[in-house]
């Protein structure tokens, strides 16, 4: 590994790695790259050492900062100013990359190496045809090649990486594509040239889970017909354990923990491999189950990843490791290799021994707001608190809080001219669905993106006016209520939103933010506002300190803390939530889930909890819905939903989460996600679904089955020939 | 986080490294500082060179004087008239802001809300907003100007009007296109979740973030603003003699260009300085302003 | 949606924006304060001569009427008869057209020409003395009025180095080298501003181009860098220097009425400025439209070629 390091004398002679005696097609040594900011020189790698053998799958994974997407840029020496690689070296071939010349460092990323991206969009250049973009990659590595073999080779590959007409979309534009196909071309022109390595950068982050599982899939085969070493950098575990042979899990620009992928999941030694595995909801990690902690909470590290502005003393992890001791301040531990099983094993902790010992833990006191006891306790007094509902346990559990029946939100594109021409299109984004939320539990909304899932949160709180269909709160229908009555309502129903960044003005500070609502509603005078602001931002786990800050100085997990006490601010009944941890690491992720568990019991809130991912749904949620282009296809409890599901659509949406099923039985669901502007006749399902059963999907809208329990299924097929049909199968 | 330990104490370096980073962004921006350098100079001068130079002795005419060129006595020279040119040239700097601000502030005032506006609402008003505003954006500029002027009698307050009139669509629609990205920014959607009324959410939470975009179209407008009053006065359609404009002292200069290139250069270098510190200006907050909005513009609330 | 659709729906537009601006135009003379026979007359007019040129002029009717006359008749053609003339409008404008378009075109061109080759070196060369330089000429060029550099260039190159004309006009058709010689310091007096905010514009969105993912993927392939720029980035690059072109081309053509008086340069600039100071009704109507006209056209040629560069244009919506 990292001690193999005695570099060729000269590569010129060509001795290749497989010749040196060991299967090392890369080897990456003491690789370290700095940035130069104003505020200081951050150091991104810090020293790392990695190695890739032939035909093998490495994970590199990590929280946002770890430092891997600039491990892999500095790899193939993509690192831009304010960027710069400040030490080490990439060894491919007998050669270093970090020396090699302009020329020969154009071939070898030309020929040797290729990279598919995050963002597909971004990665293809939009003012060039896609078979353009193609061809200048197989040129590029065969200039010898005339013009008809280029674009004959170009169609080849598009073909080959599951572009369907390959040949007559030759000539149109990237934008023409959707985000999958985008991505399949990226790893056509990264494969052009055939390349013993390829390193691929969250190449799956930007897309749906059910797309998601298509590139997966497309990866491990290109690997296996090509012999190619893979590089994968992720944050997401699931995705490593689907794909990876090995894994690195870095931590602030250190590796932290190597070896082989299922023996780590089983067996994690470093604290914060440990960690993560127990924060993230979707594994079903073995190591990290029945341990301390209350069940419906997640065990979570606390804080956040360190400023890595200048230098480190004692290991870059002991702030947050539940087992640091004085030793771990000395200094940054090496990586340290160890036999398990004998399976091979590098971890850099000095305590990694006593790993069994090392428990993250998570404990909360229930509490309450003082204010809110006292408006319970009030509650007769209408007046004073209109549309407040009486304690939340206090009413007849029959009735849902809020619920929504054929609700429906049409966009009309176009401008004024097709207005005229009646040119426009109908973006069916809610096509009539009917949701309930009881009161103190959590509803999830479950679907890919452009479902609706977002538009119809935004039409129950009457952000958008429904197109059609009625939303009750509290035996009331706030559809068509004036706006005073609405202002009213709003006490009642809160919402965060998914982008912390984006939900919080940046140009007031956190006090103004959350005394705000209360000034607005009137709920209290300004010496009373400011005492409860300091409440509440220590009830979501900030302290009073904060107030006075501003929103850009504050960490996307803090921010999200922010948001969910603006909403408290108002003494809400129900919060909606939209993709609330979705834009957060998963460290980060498992701290606001826990907090949005504690409050809902502590307060008696509900939730509508939005979601594209299953796992997350799954942990919250006591009910779930899945939508699909506008329609909830199937309803109901968190259990009769997903375990098994019966309803196809959720089938394959939960076998697509990576890491969870057993590759064979995977469901890959073909195709895209529809334009809701141009639904699909019959089941909208029918183009894409695995259990289609005839003319009847194409031509018939399914009804809604419920067998009398509120688990209400949108399929042609019923419950119990579903079951036969999936038990058929597998016979 | 650094942040994440602290006490009491902590609360005031938190301020006081918010203003040292905002000092830090400005200085480190060369353009901005040199532009607000000029603009302030030209201020100081503006205010100043009128209590010192009597706008009477500067337009006093020295027949014996004229055409000096330039000299201990007369440091810019003397124009046509014997009028002593850094006298003139100076004066021009007041004329030039006046200008310049007035007929910005005309046009923010009413460009900026209706952008708001149609931004902000969207649907037909935006509709209705901005299709007039194409149309007065079908036109070049200084033509409408001068043609309000030529119309309504060439004066300089009303070239400074029909200026102002003619720039409304241009704030309007930076205005819009800026309110439009920061209403679906989703702190807007919390406030109206909150029940915020529409005009609250337009005016305190929508156009103060748009403000950095309209600060510095307003910079640069100033700096058009000069340039086309300029142009004007040159064409006879602003200022009047002997009114110490510097569109006016090169169209003067226009004929004696051989025999008195002074009469044009210092008028030309006073508009160039001027418009200089504000594109400057405009440019240099823009890069300030742009990566992080978290500066101390806008609201102190409550 | 085709290309040629787009263009369809741009001209429907067009035709809108110019119902609109033909209102204005009229309205400017008509509505806005001051009498058009007292202008005319100006102050030396008795009471009668102001009614009976009243009366001659239609001044009498109702605005909307008169306006309905005029567009009618502009729609065939007629802009009604200049005052100062006794021509009429339209063929005084069509023989004046040819040298202000000219003019514009060779501003456009010599600005375009030497710009976009700075905004590359600068951008490419970041931060090297000619990024500096570049800069600063830039900076120069658009904090100056084009009537000064105008005044500079007569200086400069017609009065001292008398390499040039400093005035007049020669048709291109006519002959070539002299409508050159006559053209080169109006045209580049016109198009320096011009050629200093595509050259800024190239810089700043080059720089950004260069940054984006779709240059790593280029790097990724193996091409060279000439390759990347030139055939990748710079084309992306072009999409805001182009909307810069397009917001421009108004103080292009509203500079050409400032920079023919100055040359003394026989166009549609110098027509419309004489009709103003004359208070000559009909032609200040018929020479504005006619500037926004051309003026709204080259705009829809610039949507129409940016639309031509980004097919994402006519697709609707985009990525």
């Amino acid at each position: 590994m990292s001690s193999h390091s005695t570099p060729p004398t000269d590569g010129e002679l060509g001795s290749s790695a497989a010749a040196d005696g060991d299967d090392h097609l890369l080897t990456v040594h003491g690789l370290e790259t700095v940035f130069r900011t104003e505020e200081g020189t951050v150091t991104a790698v810090d020293d790392v050492d990695l190695h890739l053998d032939q035909g093998e799958i490495v994970g590199l994974v990590g929280e946002s900062g770890a430092g891997k997407s600039a491990t892999a840029e500095s790899i193939l020496r993509l690192i831009e100013s304010p960027g710069e690689i400040a030490g080490g070296t990439v060894e491919y071939d007998g050669r270093d990359v970090l020396e090699m010349d302009e020329s020969r460092l154009r071939e070898f990323r030309g020929t040797d190496a290729g990279m598919v991206f995050q963002d597909p969009t971004g990665t293809l250049n939009p003012t060039m045809t896609v078979g353009r973009q193609v061809a200048e990659a197989v040129r590029s590595t065969d200039p010898s090649l005339s013009g008809a073999e280029v674009r004959e080779r170009s169609v080849a590959i598009m073909e080959r990486v599951g572009i369907p007409n390959a040949g007559s979309r030759y000539d149109e534009y990237p934008h023409q594509f959707s985000g999958g196909q985008k991505q399949r071309i990226v790893f056509g022109i990264a494969i052009a040239s055939e390349p013993d390595l390829l390193v691929a950068d969250e190449p799956t982050t930007a897309l749906d889970v059910t797309i998601q599982a298509q590139i997966l899939d497309l990866l491990v085969e290109l690997r296996d017909e090509f012999g190619m070493s893979v590089l994968f950098i992720t944050h997401d575990l699931g995705v490593v354990r689907e794909v990876c042979d090995r894994v690195l899990v870095m931590y602030a620009g250190s590796v932290v923990e190597s070896g082989a992928v299922e023996s780590m999941f089983a067996e994690p030694r470093h604290p914060y491999t440990k960690g993560l595995l127990a924060s993230n909801p979707g594994l079903d990690a073995e190591a990290v189950e029945g341990q301390g902690g209350a069940p419906d909470r997640l065990r979570v590290i606390e804080g956040s990843m360190p400023d890595l502005t200048g230098a480190f003393s004692g290991c870059k992890y002991a702030d947050r490791c539940p087992g640091a001791t004085e030793d771990c301040r000395r200094a940054h531990p090496g990586l340290e290799r160890v036999d398990l099983d004998g399976t091979d094993r590098e971890v850099a902790c000095y305590r990694h021994e006593a790993i069994d010992d090392i428990e993250y833990t998570y404990d909360h006191e229930p509490r309450t707001l003082s204010w809110r006891a006292e408006d319970e306790r009030a509650g007769a007094s209408a007046e004073a608190t209109p549309g407040v509902p009486d304690a939340g346990g206090g009413r007849a559990g029959d009735d849902p809080v809020l619920s929504a029946t054929g609700l429906k939100k049409h966009f009309e594109t176009g401008n004024l001219l097709d207005d005229l021409l009646g040119r426009g299109e109908t973006v069916r984004a809610v096509d009539g669905i009917d949701l309930g939320i009881d009161a103190g539990e959590t509803l999830g909304l479950v679907g890919e993106s452009g479902c609706g899932k977002s538009t119809a949160a935004r039409a129950i709180l009457q952000l958008h006016e429904p197109t059609d269909g009625t939303v009750v709160y509290q035996g009331r229908e706030i559809t068509g209520s004036t706006k005073a009555e609405l202002r009213e309502i709003r006490r009642d129903l809160q919402v965060v939103f998914q982008n912390p960044q984006s939900s919080l003005n940046p140009r007031r500070t956190v006090g103004q933010i959350v005394r705000r609502p209360m000034k607005l509603h009137g709920l209290a005078d300004a010496d009373e506002r400011r005492e409860r602001a300091r409440e509440l931002i220590t009830e979501v786990g900030l302290d009073e300190r904060h107030l006075d800050r501003r929103p850009g100085d504050l960490s996307g997990g803090q921010q999200q803390r922010v948001a969910v006490a603006r909403a408290l601010a108002v003494n809400p009944e129900v919060i909606v939530l939209d993709e609330p941890v979705s834009g957060l690491d998963v460290s980060i992720q498992a701290q606001i889930l826990n907090l949005l568990s504690d409050l809902q019991e502590d307060l008696g809130l509900s939730y509508l909890f939005i979601s594209h991912n299953l796992s997350v749904i799954e942990h919250i949620c006591d009910r779930v819905a899945v939508m699909y282009l506008g329609e909830l296809v199937e309803r109901g409890t968190t259990a009769e939903v997903f375990d098994p599901p019966f309803n196809p659509y959720t089938e394959a949406l939960l076998s697509a989460i990576p890491g969870r099923v057993e590759t064979e039985d995977r469901i890959v669901l073909e195709g895209d996600v529809p334009d809701p502007s141009n639904v699909p006749s019959g089941c909208r399902f029918h183009p894409r679904c695995p259990h289609k059963i005839g003319d009847v999907c194409e031509t018939e809208k399914p009804a809604v089955h419920d067998p009398g329990d509120g688990h209400g299924i949108k399929c042609h097929l019923l419950r119990e020939e579903y079951r036969d049909r999936v038990d058929w199968e597998e016979i | 986080m650094a942040a994440e330990t602290g006490t009491a104490r902590f609360v005031d370096e938190y301020q006081r490294e918010r203003l040292r980073r905002l000092a830090r962004a400005i200085r480190h921006n060369t353009k901005a500082v040199v532009g607000l350098g000029i603009i302030l100079g030209l201020v100081v001068l503006a205010v100043a060179s009128p209590m010192l130079i009597s706008e009477e002795a500067a337009n006093q005419m020295n027949v014996q004087d004229r055409f000096a060129s330039p000299s201990a006595e007369h440091p810019f020279g003397t124009d046509n008239f014997g009028r002593d040119m850094l006298s003139r040239t100076l004066l021009g700097v007041r004329i030039s802001l006046y200008v310049g601000l007035v007929s910005v502030a005309i046009a923010s005032a009413v460009g900026v809300p209706l952008g708001g506006l149609a931004g902000y609402a969207g649907g037909a008003v935006d509709d209705a907003v901005m299709r007039t505003m194409d149309v007065l954006m079908s036109f070049p500029p200084i033509l409408v100007a001068m043609t309000i002027t030529a119309v309504i009698g060439p004066t300089l307050n009303n070239a400074i009007l029909a200026l102002g009139l003619v720039y409304i669509p241009y704030f309007a629609r930076v205005t819009r296109s800026e309110a439009i990205s920061v209403s679906q920014e989703e702190f807007v959607e919390a406030a109206q979740a909150l029940g915020e009324r529409d005009s609250y959410v337009l005016f305190r939470e929508v156009l103060p973030n748009a403000a950095a975009p309209i600060i510095v179209q307003a910079s640069i407008s100033i700096s058009f603003a000069i340039l086309a009053a300029a142009g004007l006065s040159f064409l006879g359609l602003g200022a009047q003699p002997p009114t110490p404009s510097w569109g006016l002292m090169l169209q003067q200069a226009k004929q004696y260009l051989t025999q008195a290139p002074w009469m044009a250069i210092f008028p030309g270098l006073g508009i160039a300085v001027t418009v200089l510190g504000f594109n400057l200006f405009g440019d240099g907050i823009r890069d300030v302003l742009d990566p992080d909005a978290s500066t101390e513009f806008g609201v102190t609330d409550e | 949606m085709s290309l040629a659709r787009y263009a369809a729906r741009r001209l429907v537009f067009l035709v809108g924006t110019l119902f609109g601006a033909s209102v204005i135009t009229f309205a400017l003379v008509n509505v806005l304060p001051g009498d058009v026979a007292v202008m005319i007359l100006g102050t030396s007019g008795s009471q009668e001569q102001v009614a009976v040129l009243r009366q001659e002029l239609g001044l009498n009717q109702p605005v909307y009427i008169r306006y309905i006359d005029w567009i009618a008749g502009a729609l065939q053609g007629d802009l009604g008869r200049s005052l100062r003339f006794g021509d009429p409008v339209a063929a005084l404008i069509a023989q004046r057209f040819p040298a202000s378009a000219f003019l514009a075109f060779s501003a456009l061109t010599i600005a375009v020409l030497v710009a976009i080759p700075l905004g590359v070196v600068a951008a490419v060369e970041q931060n090297t003395w000619k990024d500096f330089l570049t800069s600063v000429a830039a900076f120069a060029g658009i904090s100056l009025p084009n009537f000064f550099w105008g005044m500079l260039l007569i200086l400069l190159i017609a009065s001292y180095a008398s390499l040039l004309p400093p005035s007049g006009y020669v048709s291109p058709f006519v002959d070539p080298a002299a409508a050159v010689a006559h053209v080169l310091l109006p045209a580049s007096a016109l198009g320096f501003s011009l050629m200093a905010h595509i050259t800024r514009m190239t810089r700043s969105s080059l720089i950004e181009e260069l940054r984006s993912g779709y240059i790593e993927l280029a790097k990724m392939k193996g091409l060279s860098d000439r390759r990347i720029v030139f055939r990748h980035a710079l084309r992306n690059a072009f999409l805001p220097v182009l909307t810069v072109i397009g917001f421009q081309l108004g103080f292009l053509f509203g500079g050409i009425i400032i920079i023919e008086q100055l040359f003394a340069y026989p166009g549609l600039g110098r027509l419309a400025f004489n009709a103003l100071l004359s208070r000559d009704a009909p032609l200040i109507q018929g020479s504005v439209l006619t500037i926004a006209v051309v003026f709204m056209t080259s705009n829809l040629v610039v949507d129409l070629l940016y639309a031509v560069i980004d097919p994402r244009v006519t697709s609707g919506g985009g990525s």
